[in-house]
């Protein structure tokens, strides 16, 4: 039981992940590959604030989310003046950047890590597994409404243009980087509520928890399920999180496994499974077509 | 301790110039950030080890990682990069790249063993003292193979056909095929080169630490792109002066300031701070965003 | 309804004409530009009146896109400025120029590849929405700017094009889209860079008339043309740029006419010359 709500839990966290990277990557087109940078803020601040200063998990949800914001805004804000290559690896950068702040860093625990970080009270009840599997599920479904409204709403018409072509949607009169910016933010608010949940759930983190590696994971979700699509991309999360307890039996594989799903799923359907223009996307399209038709 | 830091310093650069102008060349042609190129890095060091073992030269060493990472290089180009190089979605390649290097670096792991392997070499050089200033064998060893190569790749890139072709296609692509410049061939010289300084880098480096393993890769894999990018990206001379900076800033700070910062994230550091001041990298125009 | 710039947020049909008052909606004062040690402009200086249709043309590399660019706010001028209805605009951004009234096309097709044909004009047509703060995040108003959108879809003859995406669609269809995008911007003034480019000889009629029926409906149109015979066809007035100056301007009969005009043309031993 207890292995299970662990596991749910990590997926989910997993995928709320995969779903505001998806945010920026995905529907605006702007290669972030440092996400792992923003949970790691998420996480960090939740743990500074739970064990230094005693706010509660549900502050904490809100402190990370906004520390996280604030510094994926900056991040956008350098991102506008930046060609899409240059920005690839200043996110890069800024995931190398955090994880060294928070190694040497006394405040953030340096090497050691921050522990002792006190699991959720609600009602009276301290969290354990099972309510952390519900909490992390609850989230997932609230960011997948999200995103799905967002898709619907104006501004997901933006990104999805702007994606496109910048200078288009400019000369529609749209502020392009008031748009790039805003999705750097709420994908890294976001990022950040994924690193309080994690933090509080581990109770223990180091700054390896949210290396580079991290990121690539993040990012092979998103390509996989593929970019733009909410439901794909938490299906790439949901079949890479499980991942590894699929496959512990070729455990030792794992990094083959997933560097080879990366190069294959460029090389052959970069949409991913459920991107625009993928082959199960067209597939489900022609058999609604065939219905209609046939109805 | 100035000068010694200095020696130190132009070495660490000059082992990174070799990496960042194999980068240069793949960007040059194609305006992918090829992270794989770390992968023929340590994939030189391998077959240099292999090399050396069975005929205890240098130069076989060093043959032997050149060869097998330009063919690697070759092999990449053709079945991956230029497949998915699509200008309009410039994230598939950099996507494919981070899987190669995966790919790649599992394999060592699988292949070799997650060990540290040794690389005792017989160097060309002694070791030298300058006053109070040490330059060691393998130091002499690296600033002389980067020298020459460097003056290698000026001679290729200046003076042969193939090298002028590199230099046409990665002013502007449109021009160099509206000239006819055979883009396959220059394609292939750009990759199989790239990853050959790649992988002669890799094999001082495993020579200079007396150490391959599979994860030597990591660390140089993503700060080189930093490199490149302050570089200016695609230009080899700055490609050169970039390293030379960032190797000398690790230097510096290394033995003036001592670990307390690491020196592994100062590339990126000086990236963030340059990019912020100016978007299109130190040393070119036309970085920036229109 | 009436949006930021307090224009009436209707289709253009219903703009009240203003092809009778011969007020200028857009000044060039003494643009100049250079690129690194290259003049592109060189002190160019016109107007163009509310209600016209003017042309702007020359031989490859005179600088027409150049201009084009700086109206738009691509490009800032290195010296001199342009007024449109009265204000500076040179070096406010793109988007804010957009949402003066200034809409453009583009020589080389700028479609949103992967959205529909709705889609794309959607992004136009909700583009005011999407200049607010707390709008873009709800789906306000949608229904109406979708209607809004396949009228004006139906208007370009792309209704049957709708549901498909962008980039399936050919060139013409390409530029009608782009000007059905501009035209949902309820603009003032229409900027065409080369819009019948690359068009066979039906669709380059179809477009005259198009750009016409447009014009009828109280916009005022300038266009970058490279084809003389099109810019005779529909414009009251040409502007002629040769190597970044402004050599000739007036009515298109005059202009063509005009040995300077040839000469600039001749020179360039090119095919569209102006010769009787």
């Amino acid at each position: 039981m207890n292995y299970w709500m662990v596991l749910l839990t990590t997926v989910g966290i997993w995928v709320l992940l995969a779903l505001s990277l998806n945010i920026i990557t995905g529907e605006t087109g702007q290669p972030n590959i440092g996400h792992a940078a923003f949970f790691g803020i998420g996480a960090y601040a939740a743990a500074v604030a739970g064990t230094r200063y005693g706010v509660s998990f549900w502050g904490a949800l809100v402190i990370a989310m906004l520390a996280s914001a604030a510094i994926g805004g900056l991040l956008g804000l350098v991102s506008i003046r930046l060609r899409n290559d240059f920005l690839a690896i200043t996110t890069i950068g800024l995931n190398f950047v955090v994880v060294a702040v928070f190694q040497t860093v006394p405040y953030f625990g340096g090497a050691m890590g921050i522990g002792g970080i006190k699991p959720p009270q609600l009602g009276g009840l301290s969290f354990g597994p099972l309510e952390f599997a519900i909490v992390s599920w609850v989230l997932v479904g609230l960011v997948v409404l999200l995103s799905y409204h967002l898709q619907r709403a104006w501004f997901g018409y933006a990104l999805r243009a702007i994606r496109d072509d910048e200078a288009a949607v400019e000369a529609m009169g749209i502020n392009v980087r008031r748009y790039k910016v805003l999705a750097f933010i709420i994908g890294a608010a976001l990022a950040g509520l994924a690193g309080c949940v994690y933090a509080h759930f581990m109770t223990f983190i180091s700054s390896t928890d949210f290396s580079f590696n991290v990121s690539v994971t993040i990012l092979s979700m998103v390509v996989l399920g593929g970019r733009g699509s909410v439901l794909g991309v938490l299906l790439g999360g949901v079949l890479l999180g499980i991942a590894p307890e699929v496959f512990r039996f070729i455990s030792n594989f794992r990094l083959l496994v997933f560097g080879g799903i990366l190069v294959l799923v460029m090389r052959f359907s970069p949409s991913g499974l459920l991107g625009q223009g993928s082959w199960l996307r067209e597939r489900f399209a022609r058999l609604r077509g065939a219905d209609l038709h046939g109805g | 301790m100035f000068l010694q830091q200095l020696v130190n310093g132009i070495t660490i650069g000059s082992l990174y110039s070799l990496v960042a102008l194999g980068l240069t060349m793949v960007y040059g042609i194609m305006r992918v950030l090829d992270i794989a190129n770390a992968g023929a890095y340590v994939l030189g060091a391998y077959l240099g080890v292999w090399g050396y073992t069975h005929t205890h030269s240098l130069p076989v060493a060093l043959l032997a990682g050149v060869i097998g990472a330009a063919l690697v290089g070759y092999l990449f180009q053709r079945l991956i990069y230029t497949p998915v190089n699509r200008p309009d979605d410039p994230i598939v390649p950099l996507i494919a790249s981070i899987g190669l290097f995966i790919v790649m670096e599992d394999l060592f792991r699988l292949i070799a063993g997650p060990w540290t392997l040794t690389f005792p070499a017989r160097l060309p050089f002694q070791r030298l003292a300058l006053g109070g200033v040490i330059v060691t064998g393998s130091q002499l060893t690296i600033l002389a193979t980067a020298a020459v190569l460097f003056l290698l790749l000026w001679l290729v890139l200046n003076k042969t056909k193939i090298g002028l072709g590199w230099q046409a296609t990665a002013q502007d692509t449109e021009t160099s095929m509206a000239m006819g410049i055979n883009t396959r061939a220059v394609l292939a010289f750009a990759f199989g080169m790239g990853y050959a300084f790649s992988a002669i880098a890799g094999i001082l480096v495993a020579v200079h630490h007396n150490a391959v393993f599979p994860t030597m890769g990591d660390i140089p894999s993503y700060k080189m792109l930093a490199i490149v990018v302050l570089g200016g990206l695609g230009n080899p001379l700055g490609a050169i002066l970039a390293s030379m900076l960032i190797g000398l800033l690790e230097a510096f700070v290394g033995g003036y300031v001592g670990s307390s910062i690491p020196t592994d994230a100062l590339a990126f550091m000086a990236l963030i701070v340059i990019l912020l001041v100016r978007p299109q990298g130190l040393f070119t125009s036309g970085g920036a965003a229109k | 309804m009436v949006d930021k710039a307090g224009r009436p947020e209707q289709l253009p049909d219903s703009l009240p004409n203003e092809a009778t008052t011969t007020e200028a909606i857009l000044r060039v004062d003494h643009v100049t530009i250079h690129f690194g040690g290259l003049t592109a402009l060189s002190g160019v200086d016109f107007q163009v009146r509310r209600g016209e249709i003017c042309g702007l043309v020359g031989p490859n590399g005179a600088g027409k896109t150049t201009l084009f660019n700086v109206v738009c706010g691509v490009y800032r001028p290195s010296a001199g400025a342009v007024y449109f209805r009265g204000q500076a605009i040179s070096g406010l951004p793109v988007h804010r120029i957009a949402r003066q009234g200034i809409a453009r096309t583009f020589q080389v097709v700028k479609p949103i590849p992967h959205m529909t044909c709705l889609e794309n004009v959607m992004v136009a047509a909700g583009a005011h929405l999407l200049a607010r703060t707390w709008t873009p995040f709800t789906t306000r108003d949608k229904r109406r700017v979708e209607s809004r959108a396949l009228e004006a879809l139906d208007r370009l003859g792309l209704a049957g094009e709708a549901h498909l995406p962008a980039g399936q669609l050919n060139l013409g269809y390409l530029r009608r889209l782009e000007l059905a995008r501009a035209i949902l911007l309820n603009p003032s003034l229409l900027l065409l860079d080369e819009p019948v480019a690359g068009l066979g000889y039906d669709a380059v009629e179809e477009f005259i008339a198009l750009i016409r029926s447009l014009h009828r409906t109280g916009l005022t149109v300038l266009l970058v043309e490279h084809n003389t015979g099109v810019a005779e066809a529909l414009c009251n007035r040409l502007l002629v740029l040769d190597q970044g100056r402004l050599i000739a301007q007036g009515h298109p009969d005059q202009v063509l006419s005009d040995p300077v005009v040839i000469e600039a043309y001749l020179g360039k031993d090119d095919q569209h010359a102006p010769i009787p």
